[in-house]
């Protein structure tokens, strides 16, 4: 039906782009290669529409294909990094620009941008799928197909890696 | 006894820090602002091109014939002795290759450079266009880095030693697009070029240098 209608492809896309923008942000940690992986999917969903068979879960599809193309942006740029970093360290390059108005606040969100950062790449998209974009273990389980039990474990460490690595930032902050 | 609940909780224990964290993950992000114009050319692009649809193999084709005698279970019948000499012929071969395994990994360490910029697979065209430059000297006490981007100056762009104190030294330089060819100096005498880079044709210095070619943004 829509094969060829860019228009209506946008249209179909509109809903998810800023959720999608926001998870490949979350996964990447800077906009460019976030963007990149973002429009790589899009452009794959356009491609291969027609697979898509239950438009009732379009989401979860497209979903799946932005997932893939975060893997692949991810370790390509991890690749790089081995001998070619770009300009900060990965725990600075997933800061995002502080905001204007509360110092503190744009502090925090470089901390948890760090904290981030540092987690295993696969306990990073379980946790962004899960307490990120809310999702239950069973939708992330079909996104992924990763076991709702490893899914589960996956989410406990990254949530435990998490409070340790900010709880550390909290002492030194108010230690000082 | 004195009461355990504490007069002014929030005193006695760390905020909700996952829960910031989840919140802080949760706003939403900036997306550029001519990120639905570029997609829109990409999209065009492949509606000119034709990629928008997909090709529909018949059943007849070659894959699917090969996809069909795999999947469907059928009878084989051997003797066997066939099966024994070939799983003696399997075993022998894997008794060869371990042996070999072996002594590759007792007999060839990697020397110290090439361990470090182990990633000789990556090739050395990057986009963007700062880069850093990581290299493994472990008994090395000044690092220097010379190319043309710095006029081969050999004081001007020094690296220093990654966290921790290990046998990595590293430095970040903004480059503009195109070719540049480089190389370390190892405690002011040594000239090192980078192991895992093109080697520069055209020596500068009649040493040794190496090349990468830093190409503009992807659009």
């Amino acid at each position: 039906m829509l094969a060829g209608d860019i228009d209506a492809f946008g249209r179909l896309v509109a809903p998810y782009r800023d959720r999608a923008a926001r998870f490949a942000m979350r996964m990447l940690g800077n906009r460019e290669d976030a963007e990149e992986a973002l429009q790589d999917a899009l452009v794959r969903a356009y491609r291969s529409l027609r697979q898509c068979q239950d438009h009732s879960r379009f989401d979860t599809w497209l979903f799946t294909i932005l997932i893939n193309r975060c893997r692949t942006t991810g370790s390509r740029t991890r690749r790089r990094h081995r001998t070619f970093v770009e300009a900060e360290s990965p725990e600075a390059l997933l800061a995002e620009p502080s905001r204007d108005g509360d110092d503190e606040a744009a502090g925090w969100r470089d901390e948890i941008a760090r904290a981030l950062a540092r987690l295993e790449p696969a306990h990073r998209e379980a946790f962004v799928l899960k307490h990120v974009d809310d999702l239950s273990y069973e939708q992330i389980s079909a996104m992924t197909g990763v076991r709702v039990s490893a899914l589960k474990m996956r989410v406990k460490r990254a949530c435990d890696q998490l409070r340790t690595a900010l709880g550390e930032a909290y002492c030194a902050k108010h230690d000082a | 006894m004195p009461s355990m609940t504490p007069e002014h909780p929030d005193e006695m224990s760390p905020p909700d820090l996952l829960g910031r964290a989840i919140r802080s993950c949760r706003e939403p992000v900036t997306i550029t602002p001519d990120f639905d114009d570029r997609l829109m050319a990409r999209l065009r692009s492949e509606r000119a091109a034709g990629r928008d649809r997909l090709p529909q193999l018949p059943r007849s084709a070659t894959i699917y014939r090969a996809w069909d005698w795999l999947a469907n279970t059928r009878s084989i019948r051997v003797r066997p002795l066939t099966v024994i000499a070939g799983g003696a012929i399997v075993a022998a071969i894997l008794i060869v290759v371990g042996s070999d395994i072996r002594g590759l990994r007792r007999d060839s360490p990697l020397p110290a450079v090439a361990t470090a910029t182990a990633a000789a697979a990556v090739p050395a065209t990057v986009p963007g266009t700062t880069v850093r430059f990581v290299l493994v000297a472990p008994s090395a006490k000044r690092v220097y880095l010379l190319g043309d981007f710095n006029h081969w100056d050999s004081g001007a762009t020094p690296l220093t030693r990654t966290a921790g104190g290990g046998n990595t030294w590293a430095t970040t330089v903004h480059l503009d697009a195109g070719r540049h060819v480089y190389a370390f100096v190892v405690d002011g005498t040594r000239w090192v070029t980078d192991p895992t880079a093109p080697r520069s044709l055209d020596d500068d210095f009649g040493l040794p240098s190496a090349v990468l070619t830093v190409v503009g943004g992807s659009t």
